[in-house]
C-alpha cells in the first residue's frame, strides 16, 4: 500500500453498521448472544447451559435458575468486488482510485477485526487484474460451473461464492445499460451489510468536448461521433443523474449503503466524498 | 537552380491540394468513454457537407505536405547544385537563311555549331535561342552541355529577314549576372548588347537568287513573270531553268547580271495546268534558287445589274467591267457574286452589293475636296481630281470612306459574309463615271467581291505569307489541317476563314478528313537574305563582361547540390512517417 494511502486511511475507519453482524468469534458485537463481557438479556437455566453463566445472585433471591445472556462477538467475513472492466481503467486516475478505494476498504475491514477478500465483479480474479468487459463473467461462470446459478446470471457478480452474513462492499462505475438494481438486490441477499460504491471519473461527471468528437467505447469498441454542441453535454448529464438516481434508488431498496466518489487522491474521497455520506468516520 | 523540367512544378498544386483535404477532412479528436449510451441520442456530426474546420498541424498533415514537395521537385528536376555550380551559357543563334549559305570554308551555320560545342565545353548549361519574328529556344533553359551538339545538329536557317532585337531580350532575360550570352550570326554590322559576346561567322559570297516568280494565263498560252537577282563582287551569269513537275525541262534562259542588279524576265509558255518548276543555276544559297509555281486558280466574279439602263448607259458598267479581268457578267442576279443596283435591297451571304444612285430629288454637288480613307482597298488608287460629285444630302447605311465635308458619299456595310459598297451618285449629274477613277473604283469593288469567293486566295506565296481558304458558304465543318513539306500536321482554330501562317518553304496542302481542300506552294523570296556581299567575320567581347562567380557562390554550389536521391529519400521517409502516424491514431482509436 502507498504510504500517502496508508496515511489517508489511518485517519478514518468503517462506519457502524445499521444491523449486527454475523461471522466468526472476533471483537464485532454479534446480531445474536454469545460469549463477550457484554450483558444483553437473563432466560431461565436450561439442562446444558454454562454453569458458569447461572446468576447465583438470582438464585439466592428467587431460588430460580437463571442463566445470563451476553452479546455475541463475531468477527465479520467481508468481500469487496471491485468491478475490473476496462471502463473502470477509461483513465488513469479512475483505475488509480478504484484500486485505492478496494485497499481502503480491505483495510478498514481488517482493523475492525474482519477478514476482507478481494473480489472481482463479474468474473476474473481480483489478483491478476484482469480487465474483463461486463457480461463476460458470464460465459465464464457458466462454461465453469465455479458460480452459483444467481452470480452467473449477474453480470456484477463475482464467480465465487460469497459467504452469508458478510459485509460486502461493491466498487464500480455501474455505467451500464442495463438496470443494476436485480445485481443490487441479489448481492444484498444473505449480506449483513452491502455498501455500493458509484466511482466515476471527473469527465465523467462534468464531460467537456473540444470540437467534434468520436467517442469511443472502452467495453465493446463503439464508435459515436458527436458534434461539441452544450446541449448535447446537458443531455448526457441529464441522463448520467438519472441514471445515479436510480442506482441510488435500487441500492436503497436493496437494503444498502450508497455513496458516489469522484475519483481522486485519496484523502480527498474520504475526507470530502465518503466522510459526508456516513460510509466512513473519523479514526479517533 | 534550375529545373530540368518545369511542368513537373504542376506538381506543386498538390500542396494546396492536402492543404484543403486536410482542411475540409472530417477530423475527429477521439476519446475512449466508459458510459457511451448516454450520448446516444444526441445528435450526429453531419456525414456530409463538410464544412472547413480549424487546420490541425498534424504529424500527418507534415508528412503529406513534404512529400508532395519532393514529389513535385523531383517531377521538376530540381537540381541546386548544377545552377549554382556550373557556368550557364546562352547563345543566340542567327536564324536567317542566309547562315545556310555554303562557300569553300563550309557555312556560318557550320562554323556557329563549332563556335557553341567549343564555348558548350567551358560551360556546364547551355541555353539556345534562335532569332526571328517569335524568338524560339532550341534548346533550355540551362540544358547540360553536352546536349548542344545534339540539339544543333537538325538546324537549318530558313528565317527571311528579321530583327535579332526580341531574341536578344529574350536571351537576357534567361542569363543571371555571371552567365555569358554569345551571339552567332554572319552580319558583321550587328551591334549587339553590352552584355553579349559578338561572333560573327559570315563570309562574303555571290549569290543569285529567285526574287518573284508568277505565272501569269494568256489567251495562247501562259507566261512567266521572273524576277533574278544577283550579288557578288563581280558579275554574275546563272541559267534560270523551267520544268514540269514530273522534271521534264521546259525553257532555259542565261542571264548574265551586274553586282546587284535585278533582272526582270518574261517568258513565254504554253498553257499548262500542271505545277511548274523554276530554278537557278547551283549557288552558295540553295534556299533562294528554286520556287514551284501552282497553277493560279480561277476566281473569276460574276456580275449582274439590276440597273435601268440609263443608269448603266451613264455609268459606262458594261464597258468598265469589260476592261477588268476575271469578270463575267450574268444575267440572274441569284448567281452572281456582285450585284449591281440602284436601292439596296436584301443582303445574301457571300455576295457583294454596290448601290449606286440618289434617293429623291434633292441634289448636292461636289466638287471636293474629298476625304478618304487611304487605308480601305475600296478607295485605294482613287483620287477623285476634276470630279462633280452630285449627291443626295443624307447619312448613308454604312461606315462612311469618303466625304465631302459632312456629307458621306461611299459606305461600305459588312454582315458577315455579305457586303454592301452604298455609292451616293446621281450619274446624270455627275462625271465620275467619265473620269478614270470609276474603272478603278469598280475595279477595287470586284476584288472586294473576289475576296470573299470560296477557296485559297493566293496559292503561290513567300515564306512568312499568310495561307487563306474561305469555306464554300453554307459549309459549317471548318475542322481542317495543314499538311506541311515535312508532313507536319496543323490544324485549324475552328475560325472561318481558314489562315496558317507560312514558315517553311515547299508544298503545303490543305486537308479534311484526308480530302485535300486547298494547296499552296511557299518559297523564299528575300533579297535582304540573298545579299550575301556583306557578310563576314567579326569578333567583339562583352562591353559589360559577366560578374565573377563569388566564393560564396561556389561554396554554395558545392555544398547545396540536391541529388534526386536525397529527394527521393526523403519523400520515402515523409510517406513512411505519414504511415506510422496514421497507424497510430488508428491504434489510439481502438
Amino acid at each position: 500500500m502507498r504510504p500517502e494511502l496508508e496515511r489517508a486511511c489511518l485517519r478514518y475507519r468503517l462506519g457502524a453498521p445499521a444491523r449486527p453482524l454475523a461471522g466468526r468469534a472476533g471483537d464485532r458485537i454479534g446480531r445474536g448472544t454469545g460469549a463477550s463481557l457484554e450483558f444483553m438479556d437473563f432466560r431461565d437455566y436450561v439442562p446444558g447451559d454454562d454453569l458458569r453463566h447461572v446468576d447465583w445472585r438470582s438464585y439466592a433471591r428467587t431460588e430460580q435458575y437463571k442463566v445470563r445472556l451476553f452479546r455475541e462477538e463475531v468477527s465479520p467475513a467481508a468481500e469487496v468486488i471491485a468491478d475490473l472492466s476496462p471502463s473502470m481503467a477509461v483513465t488513469e486516475g479512475k483505475e488509480r482510485a478504484l484500486r485505492d478505494l478496494v485497499e481502503a476498504f480491505a483495510l478498514w475491514i481488517a482493523r475492525s477485526g474482519g477478514h476482507p477478500r478481494r473480489l472481482a465483479a463479474g468474473g476474473g480474479r481480483f489478483e491478476d487484474g484482469e480487465r474483463v468487459p461486463i457480461g463476460a463473467g458470464v460465459a465464464a461462470g457458466a462454461a465453469t460451473g465455479a458460480a452459483a446459478a444467481p452470480a452467473a446470471a449477474s453480470t456484477l457478480l463475482p464467480l465465487e461464492p460469497l459467504r452469508p452474513r458478510s459485509v460486502r462492499v461493491l466498487i464500480s462505475d455501474f455505467l451500464v445499460e442495463h438496470d443494476s438494481g436485480p445485481d443490487l438486490r441479489r448481492l444484498a441477499s444473505g449480506a449483513a451489510e452491502l455498501v455500493v460504491v458509484q466511482l466515476l471519473d471527473p469527465w465523467e461527471l462534468q464531460p467537456s468536448l473540444d470540437g467534434p468528437t468520436a467517442l469511443l467505447d472502452c467495453e465493446d469498441g463503439g464508435r459515436l461521433d458527436v458534434d461539441a454542441a452544450p446541449r448535447i453535454v446537458a443531455s448526457y448529464r441529464e441522463r448520467l443523474a438519472r441514471l445515479g438516481a436510480s442506482l441510488e434508488g435500487a441500492a436503497r431498496a436493496a437494503g444498502a449503503r450508497f455513496a458516489r466518489v469522484t475519483a481522486g487522491a485519496p484523502e480527498r474521497m474520504f475526507a470530502d466524498q465518503l466522510l459526508p455520506q456516513g460510509l466512513v468516520e473519523p479514526a479517533a | 537552380m534550375s529545373f530540368g523540367a518545369p511542368l513537373g512544378l504542376l506538381a506543386l498544386l498538390a500542396l494546396p491540394a492536402i492543404v484543403i483535404l486536410h482542411l475540409f477532412r472530417r477530423r475527429l479528436r477521439q476519446r475512449r468513454v466508459a458510459g457511451l449510451f448516454l450520448f446516444r441520442e444526441g445528435p450526429l456530426v453531419a456525414s456530409a457537407g463538410r464544412r472547413r474546420t480549424r487546420l490541425m498541424r498534424s504529424l500527418s498533415l507534415l508528412c503529406e505536405l513534404v512529400a508532395a514537395l519532393c514529389a513535385a521537385l523531383l517531377l521538376g528536376g530540381l537540381d541546386l547544385g548544377a545552377g549554382a555550380s556550373e557556368r550557364h551559357l546562352v547563345v543566340v543563334l542567327d536564324d536567317s537563311a542566309s547562315m545556310g549559305a555554303v562557300g569553300p570554308d563550309g557555312s556560318p551555320a557550320d562554323r556557329a555549331r563549332a563556335a557553341v560545342a567549343a564555348a558548350a565545353e567551358q560551360a556546364g548549361r547551355v541555353t539556345l535561342v534562335l532569332t526571328g519574328a517569335r524568338p524560339t529556344l532550341r534548346l533550355g533553359p540551362r540544358e547540360p552541355s553536352a546536349l548542344a551538339a545534339q540539339a544543333l545538329a537538325g538546324w537549318t536557317p530558313s528565317q527571311p529577314a528579321h530583327d535579332p532585337g526580341a531574341a536578344l531580350a529574350l536571351a537576357l532575360e534567361l542569363a543571371g549576372p555571371e552567365d555569358r550570352v554569345l551571339v552567332l550570326t554572319d552580319d558583321p554590322e550587328l551591334q549587339p548588347p553590352p552584355r553579349c559576346e559578338l561572333a560573327a561567322v559570315g563570309a562574303p559570297l555571290g549569290n543569285a537568287a529567285l526574287l518573284s516568280a508568277r505565272r501569269l494565263a494568256r489567251t495562247d498560252g501562259e507566261t512567266l513573270l521572273a524576277d533574278v537577282g544577283w550579288w557578288g563582287p563581280s558579275a554574275g551569269e546563272t541559267t534560270l531553268r523551267v520544268e514540269s513537275a514530273g522534271g521534264a525541262a521546259l525553257l532555259a534562259r542565261s542571264v548574265q547580271l551586274e553586282p546587284g542588279q535585278v533582272a526582270h524576265l518574261s517568258l513565254d509558255l504554253t498553257a499548262s495546268s500542271e505545277d511548274l518548276w523554276v530554278r537557278l543555276s547551283d549557288d552558295a544559297l540553295a534556299l533562294d534558287n528554286a520556287a514551284l509555281l501552282l497553277p493560279e486558280p480561277l476566281r473569276t466574279v460574276r456580275v449582274a445589274s439590276l440597273l435601268d439602263a440609263e443608269a448603266a448607259r451613264l455609268l459606262a458598267l458594261e464597258r468598265a467591267l469589260a476592261s477588268l479581268d476575271g469578270v463575267e457578267t450574268v444575267t440572274d442576279p441569284a448567281a452572281a457574286d456582285l450585284l449591281v443596283t440602284g436601292a439596296p435591297g436584301a443582303l445574301t451571304q457571300g455576295r457583294t452589293e454596290l448601290v449606286v444612285g440618289a434617293p429623291g430629288t434633292e441634289r448636292d454637288e461636289w466638287i471636293g475636296p474629298f476625304l478618304m480613307d487611304r487605308r480601305h482597298p475600296l478607295v485605294s488608287g482613287l483620287s477623285l481630281q476634276g470630279v462633280v460629285w452630285s449627291a443626295a444630302p443624307g447619312e448613308l447605311d454604312g461606315v462612311p470612306l469618303v466625304l465631302a465635308g459632312r456629307q458621306p458619299l461611299l459606305a461600305e456595310a459588312v454582315e458577315g459574309s455579305a457586303t454592301r459598297v452604298l455609292v451616293d451618285l446621281d450619274p446624270a449629274r455627275s462625271n465620275l463615271a467619265q473620269s478614270p477613277d470609276w474603272p478603278i473604283l469598280l475595279a477595287n469593288v470586284v476584288e472586294r467581291a473576289r475576296a470573299t469567293l470560296p477557296g485559297p486566295e493566293l496559292v503561290n506565296v513567300r515564306v512568312g505569307d499568310l495561307l487563306v481558304w474561305r469555306p464554300p458558304h453554307g459549309d459549317v465543318d471548318a475542322a481542317c489541317e495543314l499538311v506541311g513539306p515535312d508532313g507536319e500536321r496543323q490544324p485549324s482554330r475552328g475560325v472561318r476563314p481558314v489562315v496558317f501562317e507560312s514558315r517553311r518553304t515547299g508544298l503545303h496542302t490543305l486537308e479534311r478528313e484526308g480530302a485535300p481542300l486547298a494547296r499552296w506552294s511557299v518559297r523564299f523570296a528575300d533579297a535582304r537574305e540573298s545579299d550575301l556581299s556583306g557578310r563576314g567575320a567579326r569578333s567583339e567581347a562583352a562591353r559589360q563582361p559577366p560578374q565573377a562567380a563569388g566564393a560564396a557562390a561556389v561554396a554554395r554550389g558545392s555544398a547545396g547540390r540536391v541529388e534526386a536521391r536525397w529527394l527521393a529519400a526523403l519523400m520515402l521517409l515523409a510517406v513512411a512517417g505519414d504511415w506510422l502516424a496514421l497507424r497510430r491514431r488508428g491504434g489510439e482509436g481502438r
